[in-house]
């Protein structure tokens, strides 16, 4: 069963992610800072990382330099996410290596949940309703849609259980 | 009693009043221009002098108030003649309330943020008085307040996140068992976080702009196309509040009834263009009962791109609608008060479009509908062109 590591600061956040990740089949190991998260990465090697951006001790960009440069852990997948929306943190998530990139105003904790499933490939992104799940489709190797638009996604596309503001 | 009646001193002569003008003139911060009626300066005083670099006043009286007088937007951007309220009420005797704007200090590369008016003088010379006033220290205290105002937003979405992320839990048979009626609690509690949420993320979205954090990243844009994404991403909410949503036809224009399908050009900031659109349109859809119509249009009017949103909705009073665009405002009656909303939506929509050099307005009345008018500095296909060119070049030779 493929595992996913949690890096977030805030100690309920990484709570809710690990019980709604966990509800889904996955194994779930968390670290509350970049500094763990490495270590933790190396130990217990997780098929994705979710992590968040702006972190006590080492930011979560650093995390990833350092992930993408060390080579038991260069091909762990990565779904950053941030709260600040700013094109250049975008392009450097990228530059970086990162599969994706989320803004936490604009998903919820669902379209995390999707986000995890396409990039793990492991169940196609399901729309708004918990529909019947269709056969699996390939991940696409390169990081995917959301990061590499010219003009930004309308925030009306997202789903309704919304992780910070509503609709 | 008379307040001005109580006391036999003496009033001052006329010269002696003339003398205490002068006084005030000389003394004040303020920077004071007296032009005749053809926009000439007769009279500079101290501050004023002080403020454009002028050197003396010698260097002023004759010139014409354009040549000290320099004015580019409170951003930093050139403005056009259209934009530009100084030189429009200059130009046509009117006057102009408190302009804020930024100020070209003589030949140097400084810029003094100015606040300005223009008064036509009541008397039969035809002159006009122009005063203006350094705000620099006014600005600071306005940004202390909005850095303040972002700090504490940002600070409270965690546990904003959190109380919506534990709700989910809770709601989410996969990680929780309740009863029907804790479902029902819960799902109120999580509208109402929802919604705190909104108003924290509005919040923090006005005071970006306000306190210069984010400025437009302008981008040469073909605009009849552009709108058209963005309406196009609301049909399927619209399809569910069994709304008519439709981009272009059939619409209400200010200028002409005709509708083509152009190709527009503008200059604007994607995002700010995605936000404001977002914004009109989500109000369109909030504000219009099931059945009714929203549509969304794009013309090219002379040397502006005008985007109009109309909705068959339950429409703004007049009273309303003279506030609608100011922080907070919300129309208060019976239907809006069941429909909720921040009441930022629509500053925010103000704010981008006049940092775009655009202007918003709307017309309504109550019960019969709104339409929703933004316009916007438009591109000849000449100037797309040259300005896609330099955009290129900026994003492949420029530093990331």
């Amino acid at each position: 069963m493929s595992k996913i590591m949690v890096v977030e600061d805030d100690a309920s956040l990484r709570e809710i992610y690990s019980i709604r990740i966990t509800a889904d089949g996955y194994d779930v190991v968390s670290a509350g800072d970049g500094e763990e998260a490495l270590a933790v990465a190396v130990r217990e090697k997780p098929d994705l990382i979710l992590s968040d951006v702006m972190m006590p001790k080492i930011s979560g960009f650093d995390m990833l330099d350092i992930l993408r440069s060390t080579p038991e852990t260069a091909d762990i997948k990565v779904i950053m996410m941030t709260a600040l929306s700013s094109d250049d943190q975008r392009a450097r998530g990228e530059r970086l290596g990162a599969n994706r990139y989320l803004v936490k105003s604009q998903v919820g904790i669902e379209d995390v949940v999707n986000a995890i499933h396409e990039v793990l490939g492991d169940r196609p992104a399901v729309p708004q309703s918990a529909a019947a799940q269709p056969a699996a489709q390939p991940t696409t190797p390169t990081p995917s849609q959301p990061m590499t638009q010219p003009v930004p996604q309308p925030m009306p596309q997202q789903p309704q259980t919304t992780y910070g503001p509503a609709q | 009693m008379s307040l001005f009646s109580s006391k036999k001193t003496k009033k001052p002569s006329a010269s002696e009043t003339s003398g205490l003008a002068e006084l005030a003139l000389k003394t004040i911060h303020d920077g004071v221009l007296i032009t005749d009626r053809n926009n000439i300066i007769q009279f500079i005083n101290p501050a004023a002098i002080t403020m454009t670099d002028c050197g003396s006043a010698n260097n002023a009286i004759g010139l014409d108030y354009g040549l000290l007088i320099k004015l580019e937007s409170k951003e930093g951007r050139e403005l056009s003649d259209q934009e530009n309220p100084l030189l429009n009420a200059m130009k046509n005797n009117q006057p102009l309330e408190s302009f804020r704007g930024s100020l070209i200090v003589g030949q140097t590369n400084k810029r003094l943020p100015i606040s300005i008016s223009v008064l036509p003088a009541d008397n039969l010379g035809g002159q006009k008085i122009i005063t203006f006033r350094n705000i620099t220290k006014e600005l600071e205290e306005e940004g202390a307040q909005t850095e303040f105002i972002s700090t504490a937003s940002h600070e409270m979405r965690t546990p904003v996140a959190t109380i919506d992320g534990y709700l989910s839990l809770c709601l989410n048979p996969a990680t929780a068992t309740i009863d029907a009626r804790a479902k029902g609690y819960l799902d109120a509690a999580q509208t109402a976080s929802k919604h705190l949420g909104k108003l924290f993320q509005d919040l923090l979205d006005a005071t970006k702009l306000d306190d210069g954090r984010i400025r437009p990243k302008f981008k040469p844009m073909e605009m009849v196309g552009a709108v058209r994404t963005i309406t196009n991403s609301f049909q399927t909410r619209a399809t569910e509040a069994k709304l008519n949503l439709r981009f272009g036809s059939e619409d209400i224009s200010p200028s002409d009834s005709r509708r083509l399908n152009q190709v527009v050009y503008g200059f604007v900031d994607p995002t700010f263009l995605v936000e404001i659109m977002s914004n009109l349109i989500e109000n369109a859809l909030k504000y219009t009962p099931a059945g009714g119509s929203i549509y969304v249009n794009v013309l090219g009017d002379g040397d502006r791109v005008l985007i109009n949103v109309t909705d068959t909705g339950i429409g703004i009073s007049a009273d309303d609608l003279a506030h609608i665009f100011q922080k907070f405002y919300r129309a208060d009656n019976s239907d809006t008060r069941e429909i909720g909303g921040t009441g930022l939506g629509l500053y925010l929509v103000k704010q981008r479009v006049e940092a775009m050099g655009g202007r918003v307005w709307a017309e309504s009345a109550f019960g019969e509908g709104s339409t929703f008018y933004v316009s916007l500095p438009r591109l000849t296909g000449e100037e797309y062109e040259k300005r896609m060119i330099a955009f290129n070049n900026n994003i492949n030779g420029g530093i990331k």
